[in-house]
């Protein structure tokens, strides 16, 4: 996943990039590429927000389009859902940590993870984490 | 404006069927819907149709007759079906035809479905780190309410017990073994808070439906059942939909909520009307919001009309009478479709040990990826 969905600031801070279109101010994620990208305003999210939904993904996804290890025996459910970070949207994405721990509403930080791929590669992506000092 | 009638109805019943095709099934359909609509294949002037993985729709010419009669293919996600008798609808309420076909039929790999995020126009990172699923989105959608509206897991499980119950009734159901509720709550975990007996899976299946002008049902001696409103919309503003990987924090009316007012508009008639309803529930979930989204009832009121039987047959308002997509499961093109076979059924006065008595007006709903949902409203004459 390349930078131009989020950066990981030197104080170790993961924003998340969304575009505000220049015409409408409706913010979209992720920031449109190429000829489109100059309708947008770049604007990067705060790195904390709440937890407004989530479910757990305990059975494996279908190769394609997920790249994890999905073999049933060596498949690690994981968490997903969404974020709000600021006052105007909500992000999805997955969720690091205990997925039996989490709660609607609790603060959560963004992160970045990596998993490792069905072809022995590892994937990097953003993710979303309870905060500190929330349980995990 | 022409008033339109479903004439025939016919059905190849849902499951896993070795060693027939996609396309043997939405044959079978066709030939059963000319059967009961007393009508001859010759006679049919306009066709929509649609399949989402079994071929294009229109395969079915070549085996039912080279006629030279327009075939318009339909592709709208799990609304397909209820696309394809819409456009039916309108042709003959237009009064550009007397006579029109509105099939579909199915037939798809087992397990979830894996769609490729690309054609939704969607990087492909969406797919790759696990987030392009139906379930998830469906799972995400009833905890949020679940914890807005006090939604029960036990009525979560009700729901689902109550398709088996009905399924097993329905000789075109899949699952035909009722199933208790605490056997479907400790059924494994998918996608919390939904088990797996929650959930309905992708199947296989055929219907045809025939509709008619009132001119032409009448000189065939088949006005039964009126198709008396229809509507479809799409997602608006500040809606949750699948494969959303961003949403605005505003939360807004969603597809079903627009179309289901545009078709009580349509048919003169509001939800206290309605007798029956058959709604989408790709899981226990969307069957408890669709309710509210239809207008039947307000936000976290299921809890109280699920658990005093309001919804079962012999209930103020049986749901999903043929069990819907969790005994049936969900062949995409012929879903839709399917609803309104029951629903004939049911106005004719033909469902045996699932009857519902007395019913006049019936509705039916069904929704689709990326955002969208098809209403028809059944009057019987």
């Amino acid at each position: 996943m390349s930078n131009e969905i989020f950066v990981n600031d030197q104080d170790g801070k993961v924003r998340i990039i969304v575009g505000r279109s220049r015409e409408n101010g409706q913010i979209v994620f992720p920031l449109p590429r190429g000829a489109e990208e100059a309708d947008y305003e770049r604007i990067e999210l705060p790195p904390s927000g709440t937890l407004w939904t989530y479910t757990v993904q305990r059975i494996p996804p279908k190769n394609p389009p997920f790249v994890g290890i999905n073999s049933p025996d060596e498949y690690q459910p994981f968490a997903v859902g969404y974020v709000r970070l600021g006052d105007e949207v909500m992000i999805e994405g997955r969720i690091a940590g205990d997925p039996d721990s989490l709660e609607i509403g609790m603060p959560m930080d963004c992160v970045t993870i990596s998993f490792p791929t069905a072809d022995g590669a590892e994937m990097a992506t953003y993710a979303f984490t309870p905060a500190n000092g929330s349980k995990l | 404006m022409n008033d339109v009638y479903v004439i025939g109805a016919g059905i190849h019943p849902f499951g896993r069927h070795e060693g027939k095709t996609g396309l043997d099934l939405g044959v079978d359909a066709t030939k059963l819907a000319l059967k009961d609509g007393g009508i001859e294949w010759r006679d049919v002037q306009a066709a929509f149709g649609g399949s989402s993985a079994s071929g294009n729709a229109d395969a079915v010419l070549p085996r039912m007759g080279l006629t030279g009669i327009q075939f318009i293919n339909v592709a709208n996600g799990c609304a397909t079906g209820g696309s394809s008798v819409l456009s039916a609808y309108w042709a003959i309420k237009a009064g550009e035809f007397d006579t029109a076909l509105a099939v579909g039929f199915d037939k798809h790999p087992r397990g979830s479905f894996n769609p490729d995020p690309v054609r939704y126009g969607l990087p492909q990172w969406y797919g790759e780190t696990g987030m392009m699923l139906t379930t998830q989105f469906f799972a995400m959608k009833i905890q949020r309410y679940m914890h807005d509206h006090g939604i029960s897991a036990q009525t979560l499980a009700d729901v689902a017990a109550k398709a088996f119950t009905n399924g097993s009734r329905t000789p075109h159901a899949w699952r035909r073994t009722p199933m208790d509720v605490n056997t479907v709550l400790n059924s494994r975990m998918i996608s919390d808070p939904l088990t797996q007996y929650m959930f309905c899976s992708p199947s296989e299946g055929g219907v045809a439906l025939i509709l008619a002008s009132e001119k032409k049902a009448r000189e065939l001696g088949r006005t039964q059942v009126k198709l008396r409103g229809a509507a479809f919309k799409t997602r608006p503003e500040h809606s949750f939909e699948v494969f959303s990987p961003l949403l605005s924090v505003e939360r807004g009316e969603t597809p079903t909520m627009l179309a289901a007012r545009s078709a009580f508009e349509n048919a003169g008639v509001g939800p206290e009307d309605i007798d029956l309803a058959q709604i989408q529930d790709t899981e226990s979930g969307a069957e408890i919001m669709h309710m509210a989204e239809n207008g039947f009832c307000d936000d976290g009121d299921q809890e109280q009309w699920i658990s005093e039987g309001r919804t079962t047959i012999g209930g103020k308002l049986p749901i999903n009478t043929d069990g819907g997509c969790i005994a049936c499961g969900e062949p995409i093109g012929a879903s839709g479709l399917r609803q309104i076979y029951e629903n004939v059924l049911q106005l004719r006065g033909q469902a045996e040990n699932r009857q519902v008595e007395n019913a006049r007006l019936a509705y039916s709903q069904v929704y689709g990826a990326p955002g969208l949902s098809a209403i028809a409203i059944l009057e019987k004459q």
